[in-house]
């Protein structure tokens, strides 16, 4: 499996490797054509602009939690 | 009335009985438990069936109800749970080899609900391995079967809570859904799959797939059940920090009200790369509900594509931080499907996640603009029904995807920003596979939604219908 327009193979193992996770050969060539579906999706969210400042991130619906 | 005919009554109905002392619990309890021995073998829905227990807590109820002290509609009615809702002293697998005998001392917050309500927790029902998928064919205890077709997924990842409320296997379930998982399995096998507002049903003992996606659930046969059920298991958990504080109404009032003059927001991006047949039934169902009274208006959703997006990268972060530890030590013991997802969230970056999280903020703000000027938002659950288990990709209108992308493409925005979304059955395919209709509403409007979801229900005459399952 070729590298990718936005991972390549020795990226994506060393972006494992600082997250504590060895990932062989096998296992980049199983995670490699799951990436290669989402990039069009991705490549939008990458360059989408939410704003300078805001809007701030947020997790809840409003309301008064417990 | 035989015992087919008993399996299949509503809780509304069934509660009735218990009340008036025509039934017992006891033998309502055996009529499930029959079902599950004689039915279960071809459906694989249930991964711990609690015969014993359930049988002593049915002798409990008969005796209370006797003695005059009935607690209320769920008294002595069994009731199923996913198998990742903790239950004390019976196991709880996640549909997982990692979690095969783990055995919690303590029951989720929502169980302890429905025990005060005087349900009957009769069994643990199989899902997709860990709750990470669509389909409930990968689970370390076998695929689950769509009660109206075996050759057919049931949906997932609650495909077993799904499975057995359709085949009258018990009378409700409980679900999860982080990205669709009540509704999907909803959609596919028939009933009414309720997700409400995130933080509306406690989380405390129900195993996370992401912190800010995931939500509980009622899946029934009725919509009134649904409501129901949100009765007694909604309301604020100091052991929950998410839980929310708003009161909770009576969700069963106003339920008869109708649609007149409700306002129907359509937008084109739930009708996207849709199943032809699907597609026509729902606009059916719509217009059924326009004949009623309601008036329906087009709507665009902001950034719908980057909303979804923004979900993936929420869930596939968070998933991996559940998962962490259990993906280092043991990731062998992984599905392969659930490994390589789990797997992607490595790859995500903090630039990422926190785009993903003001995106979020920025919808909330726009649906919230949305929702002053239409009651409900309604759409496909599902673009297709269900599909054969093997199928590695599906293709709509030309696009071929996985279909776990397909099945949730129309209810993960609602997972995003935490809002009521229900399925309700609307009619079938010509293969006799059920079709669902989703109807959405702004947070804690669940009451909106299930009286939109009751009119639906009675328009298309879809109560009487069930799987010829025996």
């Amino acid at each position: 499996m070729p590298d990718t327009p936005f991972f390549s193979r020795a990226f994506l193992q060393e972006m494992a490797r600082y997250n504590g996770f060895f990932l062989d050969d096998t296992r980049l060539d199983a995670l490699m054509p799951v990436f290669e579906r989402s990039y069009p999706g991705r490549a939008r969210f990458r360059v989408f602009d939410p704003g300078d400042t805001e809007p701030a991130p947020v997790f809840f619906p409003e309301d008064d939690r417990a | 009335m035989n015992k087919t005919e008993l399996a299949f009554l509503s809780i509304d109905e069934l509660s009735h009985l218990t009340e008036s002392r025509q039934i017992s619990p006891v033998e309502i309890v055996e009529t499930s438990l029959e079902r599950f021995a004689r039915l279960d073998g071809m459906l694989n829905s249930a991964i711990t069936v609690m015969a014993d227990e359930a049988r002593q807590a049915a002798r409990d109820a008969e005796r209370e109800i006797a003695a005059g002290r009935w607690r209320g509609r769920l008294h002595g009615i069994p009731i199923g749970l996913k198998d990742l809702i903790w239950t004390r002293g019976v196991r709880t697998t996640c549909a997982s080899k990692i979690m095969a005998d783990f055995v919690p001392d303590t029951d989720a917050t929502c169980v302890t609900r429905l025990r005060a309500a005087g349900a009957i927790p009769i069994a643990k029902l199989n899902l997709h391995e860990w709750a990470y998928g669509a389909t409930s064919t990968s689970s370390h205890f076998g695929r689950v079967c769509n009660p109206w077709n075996p050759a057919y997924i049931a949906g997932g990842s609650s495909g077993g809570s799904a499975a057995a409320v359709a085949a009258g296997l018990c009378y409700a379930a409980l679900g999860t859904d982080t990205g669709g998982s009540i509704r999907v399995p909803a959609s596919l096998c028939g009933v009414v799959g309720l997700k409400p507002t995130y933080g509306r049903i406690s989380r405390r003992g129900v195993a996370p797939l992401s912190w800010s996606l995931d939500h509980v659930g009622p899946m029934t046969r009725t919509v009134k059940d649904a409501a129901i059920l949100l009765n007694v298991l909604a309301g604020p958990d100091p052991a929950d920090p998410t839980c929310a504080q708003t009161p909770v109404p009576d969700y069963t009032a106003g339920i008869d009200e109708g649609v007149k003059d409700l306002r129907i927001g359509i937008s084109a991006d739930l009708f996207t790369r849709m199943d032809g047949e699907v597609e026509t039934v729902t606009r059916k169902a719509i217009a059924a509900l326009e004949a009623m009274g309601a008036q329906t208006e087009s709507v665009t959703i902001p950034l719908w594509d980057e909303a979804l997006t923004a979900a993936i990268v929420l869930l596939n972060a968070e998933a991996v931080a559940v998962h962490e530890t259990h993906l280092k030590n043991r990731p062998e013991d992984y599905g392969p499907d659930v490994r390589i997802r789990l797997e992607q969230g490595l790859f995500v970056t903090a630039l990422e996640y926190v785009k993903a999280q003001r995106l979020r903020s920025l919808l909330a703000k726009d649906m919230t603009r949305l929702f002053e000027k239409i009651d409900v938002l309604v759409g496909p659950a599902t673009p297709v029904a269900a599909l054969s288990p093997d199928r590695e990709t599906v293709t709509l209108c030309g696009h071929t995807e996985d279909p776990r992308a397909a099945l949730t493409r129309t209810t993960r925005f609602h997972n995003l920003l935490g809002l009521p979304s229900i399925s309700v059955p609307c009619g079938v395919t010509v293969n006799g596979l059920p079709i669902g209709l989703q109807i959405a509403a702004a947070s804690f409007y669940e009451a909106t939604v299930l009286r939109v979801a009751h009119v639906c229900e009675q328009t298309s005459g879809w109560v009487s219908k069930h799987p010829s399952v025996g």
